[in-house]
């Protein structure tokens, strides 16, 4: 379990599956990332997301809001199914778009992620068109790096090598 | 570790790391076992060192698959843990040229024997991608059982399973 300032991360789990399925069945949140889900595909969704923390220490998280309480969304780690890569994924409930969340917790999982498994970058992915997770990129000090296939659809790429990310965060405590 | 009518099931050294990243380096041969979320050199690194603990951990592990013919490796097979399950599920990969030849089956059974009747295994599963019609052929040739579908190493699965039990009744029957 991680922790930010105004954020829980944990393992998503089978009671996330309703909070999950508010989100994936939701077309305002799914414009960008695919169609939306019934509740079937969105509980395979999550046992799917959860099924590597054992073996390779990736998946996704609940943010949870710690005064509120309340599930506003999921982040977390994947290996980019055509490159290995390791990327770092969000998405937030539409009540709490705008408020920074998505950059929390991304920051959160790009520290836990050059500690814990030493990659030489991290990665994100988004369709073009979806402004506000490029945004979230650019906010993390990632760079935009090409435009090509990713999950068999033509998404942006950016990075961040494990330099430019110690020098980000040198400047953050500084 | 063992040794079969065309195999030797030998424990897997440190050394051995760059074969293993070229005999999961081609598409077709990834394509049940996740892909490049999984298959990439930095991820097989921390894999080899899991099969490694494991030896030492469990008296078995996944081992290097050699050829007797040649003294090369081919492949991997072995007994290991499932994820964070406590079940031991039997596993095996081969390069594309040793295709079709009845090698997984070889190994399987071998490693049937083993867990059962050196081990002391009361259990074995083993799992694989619904779309890998070859894998699920040779658990139910070996005396598997379907048990259900669940998401395993970030995909879904066919989940199969054999207890002690069953498996020496099918010897004595033979």
């Amino acid at each position: 379990m991680l922790e930010t300032d105004r954020l829980i991360l944990r393992p998503l789990d089978e009671k996330d599956i309703d909070a999950i399925f508010a989100m994936r069945s939701d077309p305002e949140v799914m414009r960008f990332i695919r169609e939306p889900q019934n509740r079937d595909e969105s509980a395979n969704w999550v046992g799917l997301v959860s099924s590597l923390w054992a073996t390779e220490q990736i998946g996704f998280c609940a943010m949870v809001e710690k005064s509120l309480g309340k599930f506003v969304g999921w982040c977390g780690l994947w290996r980019l199914k055509e490159t290995g890569e390791i990327e770092v994924g969000y998405a937030v409930a539409k009540e709490f778009w705008g408020k920074g969340y998505a950059t929390e917790a991304a920051l959160k999982f790009l520290e836990y992620a050059f500690e814990k498994l030493e990659p030489e970058k991290i990665v994100a992915v988004a369709r073009p068109k979806n402004a506000a997770s490029r945004r979230v990129m650019e906010k993390l000090g990632m760079d935009f790096v090409k435009t090509d296939t990713f999950y068999d659809q033509s998404l942006v790429q950016y990075a961040i090598t494990k330099e430019n990310y110690a020098r980000n965060r040198k400047a953050f405590t500084a | 570790m063992l040794e079969t009518e065309r195999l030797l099931l030998r424990k897997f050294t440190p050394e051995d790391l760059d074969k293993l990243i070229e005999t999961r380096s081609d598409d077709e041969v990834i394509k049940y076992l996740g892909g490049r979320t999984l298959q990439n050199p930095e991820a097989i690194e921390k894999r080899l060192q899991f099969y490694m603990d494991c030896y030492a951990k469990f008296g078995f592990g996944m081992c290097a698959m050699i050829w007797k013919k040649t003294g090369e490796m081919i492949g991997w097979s072995g007994l290991q843990p499932l994820d964070d399950t406590s079940e031991i599920e039997v596993g095996y990969g081969m390069i594309k040229e040793f295709w079709g030849k009845t090698i997984g089956y070889e190994c399987a059974m071998a490693w049937l024997n083993f867990g059962f009747k050196t081990a002391g295994l009361e259990r074995i599963v083993a799992v694989a991608s619904p779309e890998n019609t070859g894998s699920w052929r040779i658990m139910e040739k070996c005396g598997m059982r379907y048990e259900k579908t669940e998401m395993h190493y970030g995909m879904e699965c066919v989940f199969y399973a054999v207890s002690k039990d069953e498996f020496t009744a099918k010897e004595i029957g033979k």
